[in-house]
């Protein structure tokens, strides 16, 4: 199944993987951290996980193997 | 530590001098930013999210339409030559394009896409099992994306994110530049620029049901309208049939997914309805549609959606949907489709599609109306160009599937070089008196001094939800009436009663702004024009009216005033000999068939 793991701990509060959702899945919370505001609009596209400078977040669906256009995503 | 959902605008400000600023980052941005930085010119490529991944671009399925160097008989649904390609595209946009734009499209499509090689792009042309080209050849985008931002590094041109654009700066009718913030830290920031492009995208985010990135807000029409220039077809929204319509699901469509080729849409009652409205075009009466065609078409995509929209304003549809049977489908395709995304969309979350019919409702993507282009991508305002989904006239009522991003491609590519080089020939802008702008800017600061009396999300669906019932796949003038005045009462309670927490709520005020322009001018072209035309569907008017429709609707700001105008529609380059057009659409759909018959002998 689909989840969305968010590693509060590592996590810097810059806001990119919010920014970089383009379902609207994440929201930022009110300690400035990342939360995972509507799941099923996830389309497992990855820019959260690979965007993110910490590595604070996964996006875990063990049934799909990532290509390697889906890994090879930089930040600018 | 930063925390962004107290952070507020800094009130600091912050002046950029550059040769072209480039607005938007998706694939028309990108190349634009290269094709510019060719000339030895100074390049701001900006974008308000991070640069590249938010946009449609990242989630569209990759497909570059272009003509085959040597047409190869597997190639399926691949043009053999630019003129078949243009011939073909004239038809399928049922005559409303600017035919100079849709030329230099088929033309240009095969170069610009081999070209991509030299940017580091690989799997772009793609190889089948047998050898041969292969036409879904790109899984997801980011592998185009990508190259592009490094390329993008490497020659140096100045990539900001984050940065949200509210406007741009005009003087005498000349675009000098553009002014916004900065969504994280908050600074005021003014763009002088020689020459500005605007690759902005679409409005696809004003529907309730769209397939689009949550940055598709039509920001670059609204801004282009604001300023002045002439924007053409507004009406003009192309929808994705399959897109899911369950809870759990995203809104997004099946793409790839060999095994829909072979599904049934069913209405509430269980009959398989798709042919009944294909009958005209359907020239073998004995076999049922969705095996001579494959249901899953990417050409013929609003016709579907129409037949969809129209089951479901009939009230035969379920919940606002329709149902996708998938009972039908040989094991053989299931195994094809193994590693697709269709597995892990759909099968990854507890559907057993052997048994269970599921849920689908067009969802919106392309805009294909935009911002009046001439083929230099020069609008109507001097120092302003645009390129990609933000311009119209491309596509004219309807395109094939593979053409958006070739648009963005190819006319990014045009504009980048164009503002390039006229700003090698421009003195200076004379934008030296900020004053005014700062008014403007400190006028949103008061925001934050505001307390809301509605939520944003509220209006945000408000919006969505007016659109889409009304505005839609089925249009009627009751229906478009109730929508325009709806929109204006939304449009004053916002003026009036909003108010910020965060530079968040900020960016998200400046979005529904734009929203809001964008479904006017939807709407009231939708209004204005009294017939059916590829993707605009009205059922008070369900003939297309050669006689008297076949004109672009022109929109223009005058004062405060959105007036519409029309425009005979240009045939100089190519006229078809029959223009009731339903015998060419026939042959263009036979020419599909046989493709999809080659591609999949003949299931």
């Amino acid at each position: 199944m689909l989840q969305i793991i968010i590693n509060k701990g590592k996590c810097s509060c810059c806001g990119v993987c919010v920014e970089a959702c383009p379902a609207d899945v994440l929201e930022i919370d009110n300690d400035g951290k990342a939360r995972v505001k509507a799941l099923s609009e996830c389309i497992v596209c990855r820019n959260c996980q690979h965007l993110c400078p910490r590595k604070a977040i996964r996006v875990d669906l063990p049934e799909y193997k990532e290509t390697r256009y889906d890994k090879d995503i930089i930040l600018v | 530590m930063l925390n962004l959902s107290k952070k507020r605008l800094s009130g600091k400000k912050k002046i950029y001098e550059t040769d072209v600023l480039i607005i938007g980052s998706g694939l028309a941005g990108l190349r634009a930013a290269i094709e510019a930085s060719r000339y030895g010119v100074k390049v701001h490529l900006v974008d308000k999210s991070v640069i590249g991944y938010n946009s449609n671009t990242r989630i569209s399925a990759g497909h570059i339409k272009a003509a085959a160097v040597k047409p190869r008989p597997f190639a399926s649904s691949t043009p053999s030559s630019p003129i078949e390609h243009f011939k073909n595209k004239i038809l399928i946009g049922e005559f409303l394009n600017n035919q100079r734009l849709t030329e230099i499209l088929c033309f240009e499509a095969t170069a610009k896409k081999y070209e991509l090689k030299d940017f580091g792009i690989i799997g772009l042309i793609g190889v089948d099992k047998k050898g041969l080209q292969d036409y879904y050849s790109f899984p997801y985008a980011s592998g185009l994306i990508t190259p592009l931002i490094k390329t993008c590094k490497r020659i140096g041109v100045n990539i900001l994110r984050n940065i949200n654009v509210i406007d741009l700066i005009s003087i005498n009718d000349k675009v000098v530049g553009a002014y916004g913030f900065h969504g994280i830290t908050g600074d005021f920031i003014i763009f002088k620029a020689k020459n500005t492009i605007l690759a902005t995208g679409g409005a696809g985010e004003v529907y309730k049901r769209n397939d689009t990135a949550v940055t598709a807000t039509g920001d670059g029409l609204a801004m282009a309208y604001r300023s002045g220039a002439l924007l053409m077809d507004m009406e003009m929204q192309h929808f994705e049939p399959f897109v899911h319509a369950e809870d759990n699901l995203p809104m997004m469509d099946r793409r790839e997914a060999y095994a829909a080729w072979f599904g049934i849409l069913r209405n509430k009652l269980g009959e398989d309805f798709l042919p009944k409205y294909l009958k005209k075009f359907n020239p073998d009466k004995d076999q049922p549609f969705h095996i001579q065609y494959g249901v899953y078409n990417p050409d013929i995509r609003h016709i579907i959606s129409r037949a969809m929209g129209t089951e479901v304003y009939e009230k035969r549809g379920d919940q606002g949907a329709v149902f996708f049977d998938l009972s039908k489908v040989p094991d053989e395709a299931w195994n094809v489709d193994k590693s697709s995304l269709y597995l892990k969309h759909v099968l990854c979350r507890g559907y057993n599609l052997k048994k269970d019919w599921i849920h689908v409702m067009p969802g919106a993507i392309t805009t294909l109306g935009g911002i009046l282009i001439n083929e230099k991508g020069e609008t109507s305002l001097s120092g302003l160009n645009a390129a990609g989904e933000v311009v119209g006239g491309v596509h004219g009522a309807a395109r094939f599937g593979g053409d958006a991003l070739a648009e963005a491609l190819i006319f990014g590519a045009i504009a980048g070089a164009d503002a390039a080089r006229k700003s090698l020939f421009s003195k200076d802008s004379n934008l030296n008196n900020f004053e005014l702008i700062e008014r403007k800017l400190e006028r949103l600061a008061e925001l934050f001094e505001k307390k809301s009396e509605f939520s944003l999300k509220e209006i945000e669906k408000k919006i969505k939800d007016t659109m889409w019932e009304n505005v839609g796949l089925v249009r009627t003038k009751t229906g478009l009436e109730k929508a325009i005045e709806r929109i204006k009462i939304i449009e004053n309670d916002f003026n009036d009663k909003i108010g910020c927490n965060n530079l968040r709520d900020l960016k998200t005020v400046i979005e529904i702004k734009n929203m809001l322009q964008c479904s006017e001018m939807i709407a009231l072209s939708a209004l204005k024009r009294e017939e059916t035309r590829g993707v605009h569907f009205r059922y008070d008017f369900p003939f297309t009216d050669n006689k008297k429709w076949l004109k672009n609707i022109i929109i223009k700001k005058d004062n405060e005033d959105m007036i519409l105008s029309t425009q005979g529609v240009d045939f100089s380059w190519y006229k078809p000999d029959t223009i009731p057009y339903d015998t060419d659409l026939v042959k263009v759909l036979q020419g599909v068939k046989e493709l999809h018959h080659r591609k999949y002998g003949g299931k």
